[in-house]
């Protein structure tokens, strides 16, 4: 049998970040990412099983939740982005395997790339493409968004902080992630950007 | 270098300490930090800054603010040139550059200045009457003409090399202007913890606490400020934006502003941009832009050395240069008369305070008597001499007399107008006050409040009075408490004006310096029937400027007022549109220019693609492979028919993955796609894949694709790389507007898969070879249109058995991450296959050679019948686009219907887009009987071939007709033939 397929990151061709560290950014890499949609009329029990077995109340909002390795986004009715460190494109046969005809399973970790960013200036960054508002009252640890960032659709959510500093999630299609990193280095470039391996 | 013989010796918002040298047209300069570049060359003693916009006019600088109409000058040089900046916002920098605009071959001897002597010529709406006849001339010789002389100053026409950058904010309390009213809302709404910007044009904030010498609570103005701003930057919640103005009000609490990062710099500083375009949402807003000082219309009032009054004390206390030594007054307001004594209190002869008014207060005129300064009451200043700056006025006294005073300086007030541009850009119109003879805001945008002198209050008291208490509303208005602020003590206002706006005189006197709008010409539109004031601005460009008419409007309407026998509250106002200010392109778009214009979608696959030395072309905000060059190649004709013959006689591989794709589960997933699609696939069994069509609601083709069903309950759907969006919102829309009952989920899965075709006779050979050890991929265990998902080193896959190319063919998927490593895989098994990459040119020749129809096709205005696929329309259901596909025009069997060409010339070159002509028909519209949509040469037949709708086609195979294609010359006699040219039985599909 042949090796295995090996995935690209998606740093690996792109120009260096401007130095310094007020910023700083990584990729996901492996990250298990599925989209699930309750089957008509399945919420109440898709939620109870949910509740069940990961220990997570699926938000019915935008909003993240989490417990453990796995987190839910809420994008729409009756319509997540399950989130699980490490597991790629295993997540979305586990999570089918736990919830069988409740809802619609559909594998991601192809579909997006993840950003963790974060640093005492990423407010400042974000701010030059996200039309959202990303102040603490505004986008409290726990909020997520589905939007739009230098014409490029993107998911935020926002973590706990970090090292004392707020550190958000990113998602955006896969095909677009070079013209993300372009507005983003550039827009991170007078604050300095260190680009970690996450 | 001349000596800066009007700078006085101290005081001044300068700092002495750093000396800036500077250079205008050809001369250099030396000036100090704080400077602007019109204090600095007043502090020289230059008076002529520019040349008028029509009768080139010397004109000097009237103002010191961002209303200035007259000193326009081009700043930097090469590719940083930039014109029509205003000298009195350009803050000096060490190795400024800047030159007059407008004159030839230099600012002191102009020719264009002949137009003062034409100037009968040159009258309002002289385009309307000079330059009719004869017809023809215009656009040979008026034109031409016309458009060298006007316009003002030159662009770089380089590139810009420098950055720009756009970026959101959010407030609870935007405040607009940091003088007194603004700090004071500032400062009230900061300390209640609502989130507050303060925006302000200048970069030292104050207003008019720096040109004028005013105390709050016992200290000075600008030290009140000082402290402001310390507490203001102590808050968090608090941010200052300084050299920042914004330009226009939009919904929902949107404000546009533009912060002037480095144009105070010789260059931008290492990534920083030169300017950044704020778009700020803020829940309330507090408008505290203050008032814009009005010129007096009176002849010769152009001339350089004619100043506004209170920008006279600017230059005096913040500059610390004194414009003139021998100066007058000339106004109808209070105000104007600080002017006279700032200017005596700094050594300058006052020669005359001349005041339009009867009686003014006794204060004033003790305090006149008290420098020595002679006052003329109700008298006017009729006329100016000098040529080149300002030497003498003449006064005609109350009793009539005509004195000619000696004077090197004017300065000029009729009072003041509320800068309340912002207020009316959203519809907003402002009311004319009687009390502060001007119009103020009246009406404003939702959420807005205006404190200070913009509502028409002038006092300093007013201002901070009214600040505090409209800050404290705005924050309490967004769920802030507000502790009652105290409100600061001021020293006396001196407010009292009346209005008055012009004095009859025989010399030009004008009204819009930067049009070069006079008073004759206010009269001439009076006297043609112009008078609304719309009317007005449009035939004599009265504040169509780029200043807006900032000094010049209300004079305008006025005197037209006073023309027709209105009042000014009858003849009214005209309203701004944003911007208030000049805003360049490159703000607005900010980091989208040039290759980031837009946002670019790349497969997975791209690296290597560029890696094997493909050239891309655009497919919407794809990057596709066009062609793979290989050594020795360079015109794209040959390597796209030695792809073609390679693919068709060994193996190619093309990369797919840009065709939408959408994932479709639910119990009712089948019967969704058979109301959807115009054939059936509830039928379709599992580990099948069908073509399918998808129409319009009006019976129009939308679309076509095919979809695979791996479940019962699951199928994925395949679209168009141009119709992918527009097919998941129309079935996003049928979800959940038409159907919400149905028991179906959609989620959008083109990037989760990198898809590559693999074609030609060594397909399955290929495939074996790579898949062997995990599926069977023979023709009985996957035949034409079969699908099936696997798991593939370890990562999950699908293959389907479609070819779009006509061979035996398959598409693989594998999810995007793995994507690069599956096309490098895929060569290394086809290696000694013969296998080529290819790109789209090559699947585009295929598919005609197949004649399968594409975007050329499915282009919006066919029916499923024109395409030849009307046997698909299923007669045993309902769906989309069904009932308007039977419209009488729709079924009509003359319709221009899909049929293949090829030149009766094998030699002959056929072009999309040329029109199907009878053999001998003359080439009218009557005559036209459908047109060419899509050719290519087919290196397989060896000649061109073509697909064309043409009426009634397919019965009419085997008939001759003219390709006639007028735009390049073509007209070609062409054989109509099936659309189907190569293997029409599908001998090498089913392989």
């Amino acid at each position: 049998m042949a090796e295995s397929l090996s995935s690209r990151p998606t740093f690996a061709d792109e120009t260096p970040a401007p130095p310094g560290s007020r910023v700083t950014i990584a990729e996901r890499a492996n990250l298990g990412l599925a989209t699930l949609q309750a089957r008509k009329g399945q919420d109440a029990a898709l939620r109870d099983l949910i509740q069940q077995q990961y220990g997570v109340s699926l938000p019915q909002a935008p909003a993240i939740s989490r417990a453990g390795t796995i987190a839910f986004v809420g994008l729409g009715p009756h319509h997540w982005l399950a989130v699980a460190d490490g597991q790629s494109h295993h997540l979305a046969p586990s999570l089918k395997a736990a919830i069988g005809p409740l809802g619609s399973i559909v594998d991601q970790s192809g579909g997006y790339v993840v950003f963790r960013v974060g640093g005492a200036a990423i407010r400042d960054v974000l701010a030059k493409g996200f039309p959202i508002d990303l102040h603490e009252r505004a986008f409290p640890p726990g909020a997520a968004a589905t939007t739009v960032v230098a014409h490029i659709g993107a998911i935020i959510w926002r973590n706990d902080d970090h090292d004392g500093q707020p550190c958000f999630d990113i998602a955006v299609f896969r095909s677009l992630s070079r013209s993300f990193w372009r507005w983003f280095s550039d827009a991170a470039a007078e604050f300095g950007c260190e680009v970690k391996q996450h | 270098m001349t000596s800066a013989q009007n700078r006085l010796a101290a005081g001044g918002l300068i700092d002495r300490s750093r000396s800036i040298r500077f250079s205008f047209d050809d001369d250099t300069y030396q000036g100090f930090a704080g400077d602007t570049l019109a204090s600095a060359l007043l502090a020289h003693g230059v008076r002529l800054v520019g040349r008028s916009f029509k009768y080139h006019r010397p004109r000097g600088i009237l103002t010191a603010g961002p209303e200035e109409p007259n000193a326009l000058v081009e700043l930097r040089s090469g590719a940083r040139r930039e014109p029509n900046t205003r000298a009195t916002t350009i803050e000096l920098h060490d190795g400024l550059q800047a030159w007059s605009q407008n004159r030839w071959p230099s600012l002191r001897y102009d020719v264009g200045a002949i137009n003062s002597l034409l100037s009968p010529l040159f009258v309002a709406g002289f385009y309307y009457k000079t330059f009719m006849w004869p017809a023809a001339f215009w656009e040979k010789v008026y034109e031409p003409a016309i458009r060298h002389a006007a316009g003002l100053g030159h662009a770089s026409g380089e590139a810009d090399p420098d950055t720009y950058e756009t970026i959101h904010a959010f407030c609870d309390v935007l405040i607009i202007g940091g003088g007194a009213a603004g700090l004071s809302a500032a400062l009230t709404a900061g300390r209640s913890g609502a989130r507050v910007i303060l925006c302000d044009e200048d970069s030292v904030l104050g207003g008019r606490l720096n040109g004028d010498l005013r105390e709050i609570d016992g200290r000075p103005g600008a030290e009140w400020t000082r402290h402001v701003i310390a507490e203001l930057d102590a808050l968090p919640n608090a941010r200052i934006l300084r050299r920042t103005s914004v330009f226009g009000v939009y919904d929902g609490g949107t404000y546009g502003a533009l912060e002037r990062v480095s144009d105070h710099l010789p260059e931008p500083p290492l990534h920083q941009p030169r300017q950044r375009l704020w778009k700020i949402v803020a829940r309330r807003a507090v408008l505290a832009s203050g008032a814009i000082e009005r010129p007096i219309v009176f002849g010769g009032n152009d001339r350089p050395g004619v100043m506004m009054a209170a920008g006279v004390r600017t230059y005096i206390n913040r500059f610390a240069v004194a414009p003139g030594r021998q100066a007058a007054i000339y106004t109808g307001c209070d105000d104007a008369w600080s002017t006279a004594f700032d200017l005596a209190r700094n050594g300058a002869t006052v020669a005359a305070i001349i005041d339009h008014r009867h009686t003014v207060a006794p204060q004033l005129r003790a305090e006149a008597t008290r420098l020595g300064i002679p006052v003329h009451l109700g008298a006017d200043v009729t006329d100016t001499r000098g040529q080149h700056r300002l030497q003498a006025i003449t006064l005609r006294t109350a009793d009539d007399g005509s004195r000619r005073l000696r004077v090197d300086l004017l300065a000029i007030s009729a009072g003041w107008s509320p800068n309340l541009g912002l207020t009316t850009h959203l519809g907003q119109k402002p009311r004319w006050s009687e009390t502060a003879a001007t119009f103020v805001p009246d009406a404003l945008p939702p959420g807005m409040s205006v404190a200070g002198a913009v509502s028409g209050a002038f006092s300093l008291a007013e201002a901070l009075r009214q600040g505090a208490a409209l800050g404290a509303a705005a924050a309490e208005a967004t769920g802030f408490t507000v502790a009652a602020p105290p409100v600061p003590r001021t020293d006396d206002d001196k407010v009292e004006l009346s209005a008055f706006w012009h004095v009859a005189s025989s010399s030009k006197a004008f009204v819009d310096f930067q049009h070069d709008v006079t008073s004759a010409d206010v009269a001439l539109a009076a006297r043609e029937g112009f008078r609304s004031v719309e009317h007005l601005k449009r035939y004599t460009t009265l504040g169509m400027a780029t200043d807006q008419g900032k000094t010049s409007n209300i004079n305008g309407h006025a005197m037209m007022a006073e023309l027709t026998g209105r009042t000014m509250a009858e003849i009214g106002t005209t309203v701004f549109r944003a911007p208030v200010i000049p805003v360049a392109i490159g703000a607005f778009a900010g980091h989208h220019r040039g290759r980031d214009f837009r946002p670019t979608r790349l497969t997975a696959g791209h690296g290597w693609a560029e890696q094997n030395k493909a050239s891309f072309v655009e497919a919407g905000a794809w990057l596709r492979a066009q062609w793979f060059t290989q050594e020795g190649e360079s015109d794209w004709l040959p390597i796209v028919s030695r792809e073609v013959r390679d693919v068709r006689s060994k193996v190619g591989v093309c990369d797919v993955s840009t065709l939408g794709k959408i994932d479709v589960q639910g119990s009712d997933a089948g019967l969704f796609l058979d109301r959807v699609y115009i054939n059936m696939f509830s039928t379709l069994p599992v580990g099948k894949t069908r073509y399918g069509v998808m129409l319009r609601e009006d019976g129009i083709v939308m679309d076509d694709g095919t979809a695979a069903r791996f479940a019962p309950d699951h199928y994925v759907v395949s679209t168009t790389t141009a119709n992918a969006a527009k097919v998941m919102q129309h079935l996003e829309h049928a979800r959940q507007v038409l159907w919400p009952e149905l028991d179906v989920q959609l989620v959008s899965v083109t990037e989760q898969w990198s898809q590559y075709s693999i074609a030609g006779p060594n397909a399955r050979q290929l495939l074996e070879r790579l898949l062997g050890d995990v599926i069977d991929a023979s023709d009985a265990a996957l035949p034409y249109l079969g699908c099936v998902a696997f798991t593939w080193r370890d990562v999950p896959a699908r293959l389907f058995r479609v070819s779009f190319s006509g061979e035996l063919a398959y598409e693989i998927a594998v999810p995007a991450q793995y994507g690069d490593a599956a096309i490098r895989a895929i060569m290394e098994a086809g290696a000694d296959l013969g296998i080529v990459p290819y790109g789209t040119e090559a699947l585009g020749v295929m598919r005609i050679e197949k004649g399968h129809v594409a975007g050329n096709e499915i282009n919006g205005t066919t029916t499923a019948t024109d395409l030849g696929l009307g046997r698909m329309m299923s007669q045993k259901k309902d769906y989309i686009g069904r009932v308007l596909a039977q419209r009488p025009g729709l079924v009509d069997p003359d319709r221009p219907t899909l049929v293949g060409l090829r030149p009766v010339d094998p030699l002959a070159r056929l072009r999309a887009g040329a029109h199907m002509l009878a053999v001998g028909a003359a080439p009218t519209t009557e005559n036209d009987q459908g047109y060419v949509t899509s050719v290519a040469f087919s290196p397989t037949l060896g000649h061109w071939i073509g697909l064309a709708l043409v009426r009634r086609g397919p019965q009419r195979i085997g008939e001759r007709m003219r390709a006639y294609d007028p735009v390049r010359d073509g007209d070609t006699e062409v054989e109509l033939v099936s659309p189907v040219f190569l293997d029409p039985q599908g001998a090498r599909l089913h392989g």
